[in-house]
């Protein structure tokens, strides 16, 4: 384990050297191009030897799961109510008056909860933060994320919260034009976000889109990140 | 001797009818809706998404609009992934040609139901009425698959690379 933590560190520090090219001096390039190109190889060699990712690794690529949020009961809560439990937690930004890509990801997830063995789903909880409070109360999102399975949970927050969350995960979410009923298409990212039992950031997966990962491929590295 | 007519008959009714059942396919001037499905909805949620196929076997039409009883309106809409922001617009028309299929799917173009009527159960069907410019309105019956379908639930055995081929050669740009 302590491996592989050095390991993800390294990772990280060869990504964040290979990063800082603009740096070098533009007298010393085919020294420096030549360096760069071992660090990636040692960054690539060094990161594929002990765990290999079928979706995207963000490890270290931006910051611990933190929140303040309203919970489905509408109490303020915070993102250590969640980490805190040694869950492995998944994001993803929604609401629940989107017909296709929040329920089609929220399908797909709980594809891939079914898939896992108890032992390995029992340690994952998927967080549904809806970036349209106007419209999704506490009430309606209980109903909403229930409906979907146990280890759905939904969330919410005032403007503010909301903003700090995806600004945070480099993500945003505005509101489309209202309808003559006053209904609004919200847009929004469409990202799955994965974080470890520490709360740290780890993986981003698509259950959504062209690209989508498939359910066999964000169950294996669940599972792994699991164990 | 009638009998053996009448059983031919009543051989092909159920052949016809079990054929039309698992392919879940409705016909009409030229144009083949296929296996139209929606997610069954949570409860109190007033939206919904129908999905399906449209083949043409020559004529090149136009997809207008949709009507369902089950909910005030039913609009064509398109969600749109770009840097990882989904966002759901609404579309006029859709072309269908012989070399064009129409695929109404998760993660692409969806018909959306609002306001829902009541919630969508899993297991029930529900008419839809889908409106073209030349071959004018086919009635279809839509299924309603579990809340956790990923996809109409056709792909197995022989459905599977037909529907994925289908699936993959509309992807329209």
């Amino acid at each position: 384990m302590i491996d592989a933590v050095d390991n993800a560190d390294a990772c990280r520090r060869h990504w964040f050297a290979a990063e800082n090219k603009p740096r070098f001096r533009r007298g010393s390039r085919r020294f420096t191009t030549v360096a760069l190109m071992l660090l990636l190889c040692f960054a690539v060699a060094g990161c594929s030897s002990e765990q290999s990712w079928r979706t995207t690794n963000i490890t270290g690529v931006m910051p611990p799961l933190e929140f303040t949020l309203i919970n489905e009961n509408g109490k303020v809560v915070s993102a250590s109510k969640y980490v805190g439990n040694g869950k492995v937690n998944i994001v993803f930004f929604g609401y629940t008056y989107c017909p296709d890509v929040c329920p089609t990801t929220l399908a797909r997830l709980s594809g891939v909860v079914k898939r896992l063995p108890e032992t390995v789903a029992k340690d994952i909880q998927i967080l549904f933060v809806s970036v349209d409070p106007a419209r999704d109360t506490p009430e309606r999102l209980a109903q909403y994320t229930s409906a979907f399975g146990s280890r759905f949970i939904g969330l919410t927050g005032t403007q503010k919260q909301l903003r700090t969350l995806t600004k945070r995960y480099a993500v945003t979410y505005s509101y489309g034009e209202k309808d003559a009923s006053g209904n609004y298409p919200v847009s929004h990212s469409s990202a799955v976000f994965v974080f470890d039992r520490e709360g740290d950031v780890r993986l981003l997966m698509s259950a959504y889109g062209p690209d989508y990962d498939s359910i066999e491929a964000m169950a294996a590295d669940l599972k792994q990140l699991v164990q | 001797m009638a009998r053996p007519a009448h059983l031919m008959i009543a051989l092909g009714l159920f052949l016809g009818l079990a054929t039309a059942v698992s392919a879940h396919s409705f016909e009409a001037n030229g144009l083949t809706v296929t296996h139209p499905w929606a997610r069954a909805t949570p409860p109190g949620v007033p939206t919904g998404a129908v999905y399906f196929v449209v083949t043409s076997d020559g004529v090149e039409d136009t997809l207008l609009g949709a009507a369902s009883p089950v909910a005030g309106r039913a609009t064509l809409h398109r969600t749109i992934v770009e840097d990882g922001q989904s966002r759901m617009v609404p579309v006029e028309r859709v072309t269908v040609g012989p070399d064009q299929p129409i695929a109404f799917k998760p993660g692409g173009y969806h018909l959306m139901l609002m306001p829902l009527k009541h919630t969508l159960e899993e297991g029930e069907s529900f008419p839809l009425t889908l409106r073209f410019k030349k071959a004018g309105e086919i009635r279809v019956e839509v299924v309603v698959r579990p809340l956790t379908a990923t996809d109409g639930g056709m792909n197995h055995g022989a459905m599977k690379s037909m529907d994925q081929d289908t699936m993959e050669a509309m992807d329209h740009k």
